[in-house]
């Protein structure tokens, strides 16, 4: 058993996909995920394949991924809006991608792991598994 | 960055200096690394001509012998290391590849830093 960057970018596109603006799309193309605008991609992040790399546990590789490819596609979604993204409640202040395995979940969001800005549909880990 | 044939440059570090802010230029463009004060490692490569920046780009970031990042994309390339990826005392480098619009291959500059 290990983990697919695959699985993990199509996991993240249907999550992003509830949250990004309803100008922009998120698609998993193999390993990597991409936003698009209009039919056109817009860029994202290739980082699934974090997850692929033997160095380290499974759990701490998928948070060490999750964070980055949010990262990735958080940077996409400023350019392409020239604004930040996502809202804050704190004025000023760029809500930070944040990734934690716990129990078998993979929670995933924007800004303060105990309060954050936005909180997007966990997974199970066992999704990832080929 | 710099430009020469696939394997020019290496990632070797020249001297180990601190993340918190430090540039490391080649003949085209410079790597730019800073730390801020809640732990993230930010970084980008900036190329002294901006026009150069179009093209396909492949970036790899390490924390010690960790790839905490990596991305494939067509422009220029920025990024940061989570805290909980960016242990202090650990060594973070960036490994970058660009191919521009006139089909010139650049590598990274050696670059390596301590995290504070």
């Amino acid at each position: 058993m290990r983990a697919s960057s695959r699985k993990l970018a199509a996991l993240l596109a249907t999550r992003l996909d509830e949250i990004l603006p309803p100008s922009l799309s998120a698609r998993a193309e193999g390993p990597r995920l991409s936003i698009f605008a209009g039919g056109e991609a817009q860029g994202g992040s290739a980082a699934a394949v974090l997850v692929e790399d033997e160095d380290d546990e499974l759990d701490a590789r998928i948070e060490t991924a999750v964070r980055a490819m949010l990262s990735g596609v958080q940077d996409c979604v400023i350019r392409h809006l020239g604004e930040p993204w996502p809202e804050s409640g704190r004025q000023g202040a760029l809500p930070m991608p944040g990734a934690r395995v716990e129990q078998g979940l993979v929670h995933l969001w924007f800004g303060d792991e105990h309060a954050p800005d936005v909180r997007l549909t966990p997974f199970e880990r066992s999704r990832l598994m080929e | 960055m710099v430009a020469g044939a696939p394997g020019a440059a290496s990632s070797t570090a020249r001297a180990l200096v601190s993340c918190r802010a430090v540039e490391y230029r080649g003949s085209a463009g410079k790597i730019a690394v800073q730390t801020s004060p809640s732990g993230y490692v930010a970084w980008g490569i900036y190329f002294y001509d901006p026009a150069k920046n179009d093209g396909p780009w492949v970036v790899d970031v390490y924390v010690g012998s960790r790839r905490v990042d990596h991305k494939k994309q067509n422009y220029a390339p920025h990024g940061s290391v989570h805290p909980n990826d960016a242990r202090s005392g650990a060594t973070s480098r960036i490994k970058a590849v660009h191919t521009d619009l006139q089909g010139n291959v650049y590598h990274s500059v050696p670059n390596a830093c301590v995290i504070p």
